[in-house]
């Protein structure tokens, strides 16, 4: 009796080792196919009234026919800085391990949600772009019937729904020192590099007409892959002070069979004078930018400050001749542009305190 | 007797001092009309004039008249405008210029000389006749003019410009190699102090120059600020 005892507890021991080692060697493993350059959110979805999901992933569980439990978690990188934020999660109910596709869960009668969470704020930013950019991650947890861990398996998905880079800095309409003008934008994930395009704005002259002139001021010059530079090192002619300049960057994206490059929302600054020190974010009225320039040397160098970064402006300024009468600002410009043409012509410039 | 005592006591000053002044207009008027070159028609800031070389430079005021052998001398950004008498022409002297006025009646002509020892001047001089003359002279040139406008300029390192907007102007070469030629309109000639020199059309630059030399209107733009004023001042073309 003692000798069945043991013979008993030890099959006993063999037969849960080996369902136990059978539930060790569940497997989940991910398969990701096709094109991602332009899938649609919706592959993300699994709510069941969700139709006509795109099929871009596939579930393999092995072995076949046990009972298990699958969780999915999602995570979205919009960008670097931001890192990864869990987006949504689902878990399943039990069901007969088999091979599916993310079309199936929670629509196949075989495989229904126990549970499921978005994080709503996420999901709309992600809506709103239309198509999914960036990098998801994705992570496939098997559990077993009693909800005992079995396996899990992780993928990224790099999305090269990439949107167009957006110019951080120069602000537009601010005026910049024409020593040093950083250029920046947010990064595009799935660019390989960035192209940098500026030229002169003349009047009259859309931004797209001057970016596709021929005589560019930057030539679609590639930076490679940094999100900053400093655009006077990267000029094809002379930068010259108080000129109009509108600027673009180009993400360069590779697509099966060749690249594409988005282009970004156009930025129209102005390149002050020299000695200027900031960059100003507030508007600064362009012929007083020019007026400071004219200025420049024959007054003292506060009062060139106080008129390029907008503390005086030109609601604060009256205009009159040499009798006393007011002039209106289209006189004002009138004179400035003879008196900058024809610099030999002024006789004296005088400062008269406050 | 105390009347007329008193009365020769008011009266007398007052005979003796309208005698004095009738004697000096008979005098200022006799030498107006029969000497005079040219007359002042417009100052801005520093402009000085002398009688002759041996006399001290004094300040010259609008109204004033010129006679032979005068000087005018103008500093850094001013102006003189010089009128002659006879109606014949203009003279804008620009900055830094030194201008020597003669004027020699014959018959009812008067032949006009003016030396520009240094400077730029633009002139505008209408037709004169025949047996009249109108010379520019500078110590390199001679030129002689008939209803011609434009500019020039004698530097100090001894280059002669002229530049013609209209007319035509005979030049005489006063170096040693002498010789003469005929800038026509439009044209510009340029004679170093070495005596080479330059005939050429007008160029943009020399264009530009003539419309300043024309621009005599002295302007001023005040711009009014809650930080202090700016007073710019300068020279308008004539409307």
């Amino acid at each position: 009796m003692r000798i069945v005892n043991i013979l008993f507890t030890f099959l006993l021991i063999i037969i849960l080792d080996i369902n136990s080692l059978k539930a060790q060697n569940a497997t989940i493993t991910l398969n990701i196919f096709g094109d991602l350059s332009t899938i649609d959110f919706a592959a993300f979805a699994v709510e069941e009234n969700l139709e006509n999901q795109p099929r871009m992933l596939q579930v393999i569980i092995n072995p076949p026919g046990m009972e298990v439990v699958v969780e999915g978690i999602f995570f979205w990188l919009r960008d670097r800085a931001s890192g990864f934020q869990q987006v949504g999660r689902f878990k399943t109910k039990p069901f007969t391990a088999r091979t599916f596709y993310n079309d199936e869960i929670g629509k196949i009668s075989d495989i229904q949600l126990e549970e499921s969470s978005y994080n709503s704020d996420l999901t709309n930013e992600i809506l709103e772009k239309g198509k999914p950019s960036g990098i998801f991650q994705i992570k496939f947890n098997l559990y077993d019937k009693q909800g005992r861990y079995l396996s899990s398996a992780e993928d990224q998905l790099v999305f090269l729904n990439p949107t167009p880079p957006s110019i951080t800095s120069p602000p537009d309409k601010s005026v910049q020192d024409i020593g040093s003008i950083l250029v920046s934008w947010d990064e595009v994930l799935g660019a390989t590099s960035y192209k940098v395009l500026a030229n002169y704005l003349k009047p009259n002259e859309s931004d797209e007409q001057a970016l596709n002139s021929g005589n560019l001021l930057v030539n679609n010059r590639d930076v490679g892959k940094q999100t900053n530079i400093d655009l006077t090192k990267y000029l094809d002619r002379e930068l010259i002070a108080d000129t109009v300049i509108v600027l673009a960057v180009k993400a360069v994206v590779h697509r099966p069979g060749g690249y594409e490059e988005l282009m970004s929302k156009p930025v129209v600054f102005r390149t002050g004078n020299q000695s200027m020190q900031s960059t100003e974010q507030k508007e600064i009225n362009p012929e007083l930018i020019r007026l400071a320039n004219f200025l420049t040397g024959k007054v003292d160098d506060a009062f060139i400050m106080k008129l390029k970064n907008g503390e005086i402006s030109a609601d604060q300024i009256q205009f009159t001749d040499e009798n006393g009468n007011t002039l209106v600002f289209s006189d004002f410009i009138r004179i400035l542009n003879f008196l900058e043409q024809n610099l030999s012509s002024v006789i004296s410039v005088q400062q008269i305190g406050r | 007797m105390r009347i007329k005592l008193l009365l020769l006591f008011i009266l007398l000053p007052t005979l003796i001092t309208f005698s004095f002044d009738k004697t000096f207009i008979k005098e200022k008027n006799s030498n107006q009309p029969e000497n005079s070159v040219a007359f002042v028609k417009k100052v801005h800031k520093e402009v000085d004039y002398r009688k002759s070389t041996q006399t001290d430079w004094e300040k010259a005021v609008i109204g004033m008249v010129l006679y032979n052998g005068n000087e005018i001398k103008t500093g850094l950004k001013s102006l003189a405008l010089i009128h002659f008498t006879d109606g014949s022409g203009l003279l804008r002297v620009r900055e830094n210029s030194i201008l020597h006025i003669y004027g020699e009646k014959k018959n009812k002509n008067l032949n006009k000389n003016a030396f520009l020892q240094k400077g730029l001047i633009g002139f505008d001089v209408k037709k004169q006749s025949e047996d009249e003359e109108f010379k520019f002279t500078t110590p390199t040139v001679v030129a002689s003019i008939r209803g011609t406008s434009g500019f020039i300029e004698y530097t100090e390192e001894g280059t002669f410009t002229m530049s013609l907007d209209s007319g035509t102007a005979l030049l005489n070469f006063l170096g040693p190699q002498g010789g003469e030629g005929t800038l026509t309109e439009g044209n510009t000639v340029v004679i170093t102090s070495d005596g080479n020199f330059d005939f050429h059309q007008q160029t943009d630059e020399e264009k530009n120059k003539s419309e300043e030399t024309k621009r005599t209107n002295v302007k001023k733009l005040i711009i009014r600020t809650n930080q202090g004023n700016v007073e710019v001042e300068y020279y308008a073309p004539e409307k």
